[in-house]
């Protein structure tokens, strides 16, 4: 029973992790609370269903889910936020929100109200290996969000585009005088962060059988408040965030205390404390 | 070089350069001197393209660099020591350094860069893993020079290169300022410590408020009556 839910908690976890890194890699560039990403996450979810009809492969659909998602990502830092940059921070904030409700109202206008399943096809056949503690569509979840998050940490740390990415956070003046195309570096961060989030909302899908026009809407406030709890901006902060709270999720569930304090708002709860006792997040310097 | 042809820079509406001219050589160093708020930051970030309110020509290398964007011109070879240092606060000392050589390929290149800065400075390599911010401020000024240097540029622009450092430095930025200069690196240098700046640089001009109101060798300008009154204190 433990192991098993620990198991629960860090699956969860780990797509947590997935659907935030893109929020927090955003918000270290460009400091916008960038809330359409979870419309990113669902879109992800939706190409999924279309790309079954090419193959029902789940490699093939994330990468497809991912391309797609990406360039989504990167339409949206240049049409939407692009032109709003240098105005008071709240007003990409609403632009963004507004974003996502279109992108919740186009997903049933284009797929109807409904919850279309995502049988994908894994390879190896990994989703047919069980044990007692862990099911084979947790190890495919598993596996893909670390992979993922490997492949993260590997651009952010040990590219050329990751050192871009802190210099421009950091003083994109002087990285544009020493040759960083900041532009670019920006529309990069959008890439990653939004293909990302779309293979996410794949394996989400995929897990739950289940793609709905509003599956974004409970991730976008809770990959904002765990974005918060791991410090706006620092990738690490958040994975470690991310799993702390699917894993609390997961016990909590079993627990007495589930009774009343419903799962979803365990985010919530730990986001209050953290803004009262530490307002920069639970790994951040003030 | 650099040519620049009848340069006004606003803030707004508000004019803080009207119309100054002037050139760099292949080769050559110039120092523009001027008092607090004459306009010699202004100046350098227009030229580097982070300041777009302007009106008038910028040539470099025969090309009219005004419209292109500062990562351009730093592919082209400008490179600056920029006001207030601008070291990145949360990267390694050695990644200030990469991120100076961002536009060379080169990797062995990029080492040797490195290696010839630690060289210069060895506190830096003391200090290679330490971050920005928590640098001195000489030391910071120190990593700015080297995160210039490394960039391999064939126009330097430099903001008061002496600011915050002890004295002994203070000469150790100019005479690395000099060498530079005698490897044939063409060099912008604006500065308030007129003294230093008129016996590194091989010209000079006076800038103040806005307009350049003399110009000529350093020795002349040096030997001038209002510059020596103005600027060096005789
Ligand atoms: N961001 C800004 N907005 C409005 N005015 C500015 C701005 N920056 C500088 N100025 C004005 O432009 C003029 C020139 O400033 P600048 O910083 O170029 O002077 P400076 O010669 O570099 O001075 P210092 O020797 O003190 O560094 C000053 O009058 C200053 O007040
Ligand atoms: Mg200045």
């Amino acid at each position: 029973m433990f192991w098993q839910q620990l198991v629960n908690g860090v699956t969860m976890g780990g797509i947590y992790a997935l659907v935030t890194l893109g929020l927090t890699m955003v918000y270290g560039v460009l400091r916008i609370l960038h809330i359409s990403h979870a419309g990113v996450f669902a879109l992800g979810a939706y190409i999924g269903v279309v790309a079954l009809r090419l193959s029902p492969n789940l490699v093939v659909v994330t990468l497809l889910a991912m391309l797609v998602c990406g360039l989504v990502g990167v339409l949206m830092q240049r049409w939407l936020y692009r032109p709003l940059l240098g105005s008071s921070r709240i007003v990409p904030l609403i632009a963004s929100i507004g974003m996502f409700t279109l992108m919740e109202d186009l997903f049933r206008l284009a797929a109807g109200p409904y919850v279309l399943p995502l049988p994908v096809r894994v390879p190896f056949g990994l989703d047919e290996v069980t044990t007692s503690v862990v099911t084979g569509n947790q190890l495919v979840v598993l596996s893909s969000a670390v992979i993922l998050l490997v492949l993260a940490w590997f651009v952010i740390n040990h590219t050329r585009l990751g050192l871009a990415w802190k210099a421009t956070e950091q003083d994109f003046e002087t990285a544009a005088a020493f040759g960083v195309n900041v532009d670019r570096a920006v529309a990069m961060n959008f890439l990653l962060g939004s293909a990302i989030a779309g293979a996410a909302g794949v394996l989400v899908g995929f897990y739950y059988n289940s793609v709905y026009p509003t599956m974004g809407s409970v991730p976008a406030y809770k990959a904002m408040a765990i974005a918060v709890l791991g410090g706006l901006g620092n990738v690490w902060g958040t994975v470690i965030a991310a799993l702390l709270i699917g894993i609390i999720e997961a016990f909590l569930v079993i627990s007495p205390v589930g009774l009343f304090l419903p799962r979803d708002s365990i985010a919530f709860v730990a986001l209050i404390l953290v803004l009262l006792l530490r307002p920069y997040g639970l790994f951040g310097r003030r | 070089m650099l040519t620049v042809e009848s340069l006004a820079v606003r803030y707004g509406d508000m004019e803080v350069i009207h119309g100054a001219s002037f050139d760099v050589g292949q080769g050559d160093s110039v120092a523009i001197i001027g008092a607090n708020g004459a306009g010699k930051t202004t100046l350098l970030r227009t030229l580097m393209g982070l300041h777009r309110n302007f009106d008038g020509r910028i040539t470099f290398l025969g090309k009219d660099i005004g419209h292109m964007s500062p990562w351009e011109r730093a592919t082209l070879g400008m490179a600056m020591v920029p006001e207030g240092r601008r070291v990145f606060p949360d990267l390694s000392v050695e990644q200030n350094l990469l991120i100076g050589a961002y536009s060379q390929r080169d990797r062995s290149t990029v080492r040797a860069s490195i290696e010839e800065v630690y060289g210069l400075f060895p506190i830096l390599r003391e200090r290679r893993h330490q971050v920005g911010k928590t640098l001195s401020g000489g030391e910071q000024q120190m990593l700015a020079i080297g995160r210039a240097l490394m960039a391999r540029p064939r126009l330097l622009l430099v903001d008061e290169v002496s600011t915050g450092l002890m004295p002994i430095f203070v000469d150790k930025a100019f005479q690395v300022l000099r060498d530079l200069i005698e490897r044939g690196v063409s060099v912008l240098l604006v500065e308030q410590n007129a003294r230093k700046a008129l016996a590194t640089a091989a010209r000079g001009y006076v800038l103040e408020t806005g307009r350049i109101v003399l110009s000529g060798t350093a020795d002349e300008l040096a030997a001038n009556a209002d510059v020596r009154k103005a600027y060096l204190g005789a």
